[in-house]
């Protein structure tokens, strides 16, 4: 019969058989971790959130010294400029109410108009004489400095309340979302670069795709910012509308489809769609992609319009993406994205051949923001 | 720019280097060169290299450079 030998870890002769310093190597830590192990997890998460804080901190007053330094090239040195961008940093829109959700789009269309038209207005005083285009560079430069003040502001403060309370809850959630908002704030610091440069991001490249069926033609003013032109294509008469460039606009679609279908009597029978559209994990930036439905993102409000619009005079909406990431969006436009005007020109072409007939009026529409390209 | 749903990537933002596309009006000669302050999409490019017609920027983009 074979003997059964017992499992020995420890040799007999080992440091760990002495019961003390068994006691002070395994017993000691072990009721350590049991009763403060959350305490040092809370360190941890303290410190990894702190330093994004910092960085946060250094995107903000990054932004706040851009803006200035961009308005100071442009109107001339002036210790106003320092003080009004400082009160911008902390203007806020109070959203209306949605308790009582009816009404609140035309409620949100005021408060928001009400907004960039204050923006424009400040923005007009500081810098009377500066031409459209850099005006709304200045204005895009302070709506980002804006942002990331707002963003650091909401994370300091949840950072500094975890801090003061200890809870492990609130540093946990804003641990996780951390590298989320890491990545909207170096996206909006990229933009910066766009602005003062007046080069095209991602999401002009439907205004880019409309800018060139636009050349030559006469522009007219629809709506704030918002420009159209009539071409004929294959008995088919095109309406083309974007925002006015190569400012950093991004109009008034919603208005504009409004104005064109219901003020200005055109019998439209389809509207097309092109925009920029965020890319899932693992799809290529640059793809393109059809669908349905009125491709426009935003605060919601040029959507609502157009799918009203669209909807009381029954005319079909289609729509075409070009596919990016948030960082591509408002980024200098990558090339794989501006290599895409062609494919989207003949997917363009296509369902205009095949969705409507000769004689047809339609629509197109390149939502999106018009830095650095003109039409 | 539309949002199908919200999402989540580790990417990172570089500085790229920016190009200017002329393409010439007559000969339609494309030339890629570094961007310069005042262009923009659709506006007079450079001079036409080949034939020195007039050019129209058709593309302004951020490339990454080809790796050594």
């Amino acid at each position: 019969m074979l003997g059964f030998a017992p499992l020995q870890l420890v040799p007999q002769d080992s440091l760990l058989s002495n019961p003390i310093l068994s006691l002070l190597l395994f017993y000691v830590p072990f009721f350590i971790f049991l009763l403060y192990g959350q305490r040092f997890q809370t360190m941890l998460i303290l410190n990894e959130i702190s330093r994004s804080v910092k960085k946060l901190q250094g995107m903000k007053e990054r932004s706040r010294k851009e803006a200035i330094d961009y308005l100071t090239a442009t109107v001339g040195q002036s210790p106003e400029i320092t003080n009004r961008i400082d009160q911008f940093l902390e203007y806020f829109t109070i959203m209306p109410v949605d308790i009582d959700p009816s009404g609140v789009m035309q409620k949100l269309e005021h408060i928001v108009t009400l907004r960039d038209e204050r923006i424009r207005a400040e923005v007009k005083k500081i810098a009377p004489a500066v031409d459209p285009v850099r005006t709304s560079a200045i204005e895009n430069m302070i709506e980002v400095a804006t942002s990331l003040n707002y963003i650091y502001k909401i994370v300091r403060h949840f950072y500094l309340l975890g801090d003061r309370t200890k809870s492990i809850y609130v540093l946990v959630q804003l641990q996780m979302i951390m590298p989320l908002i890491l990545q909207e704030a170096d996206a909006l610091i990229g933009a910066i670069d766009a602005f003062r440069q007046v080069q095209p991001m991602g999401d002009g490249i439907g205004p880019m795709i409309i800018g060139k069926m636009m050349l030559g033609k006469e522009k007219k003013s629809v709506a704030r910012d918002t420009v159209y032109s009539e071409a004929i294509m294959n008995g088919r008469t095109l309406y083309l509308l974007k925002a006015e460039g190569p400012g950093g606009n991004v109009g008034q679609p919603g208005t504009a489809i409004q104005k064109m279908i219901e003020e200005t009597k055109i019998e439209l029978n389809t509207i097309v769609m092109i925009d920029a559209a965020l890319k899932l994990e693992g799809e290529k930036s640059g793809d393109i992609a059809e669908g349905i439905g009125a491709a426009i993102g935003g605060i919601g409000v040029d959507r609502f319009k157009i799918e009203a619009v669209a909807t009381k005079h029954n005319i079909p909406l289609y729509a075409i993406v070009i596919k990016q990431s948030i960082v591509e969006a408002i980024s200098v436009m990558k090339k794989e994205i501006a290599d895409s005007a062609e494919k989207v020109h003949a997917l363009l072409n296509r369902i205009i051949e095949e969705k409507t007939k000769e004689g047809d009026k339609v629509l197109i529409v390149g939502v999106g923001n018009s830095l650095g390209v003109g039409q | 720019m539309a949002a199908p749903i919200p999402m989540a990537t580790s990417e990172k933002r570089m500085k790229l280097p920016v190009f200017t596309v002329d393409e010439c009006l007559n000969c339609h000669m494309k030339n890629k060169r570094a961007f310069k302050m005042g262009d923009y999409v659709f506006a007079a490019g450079n001079p036409c290299q080949s034939c020195k017609g007039n050019t129209m920027i058709i593309a302004i983009f951020a490339e990454q450079p080809p790796r050594r």
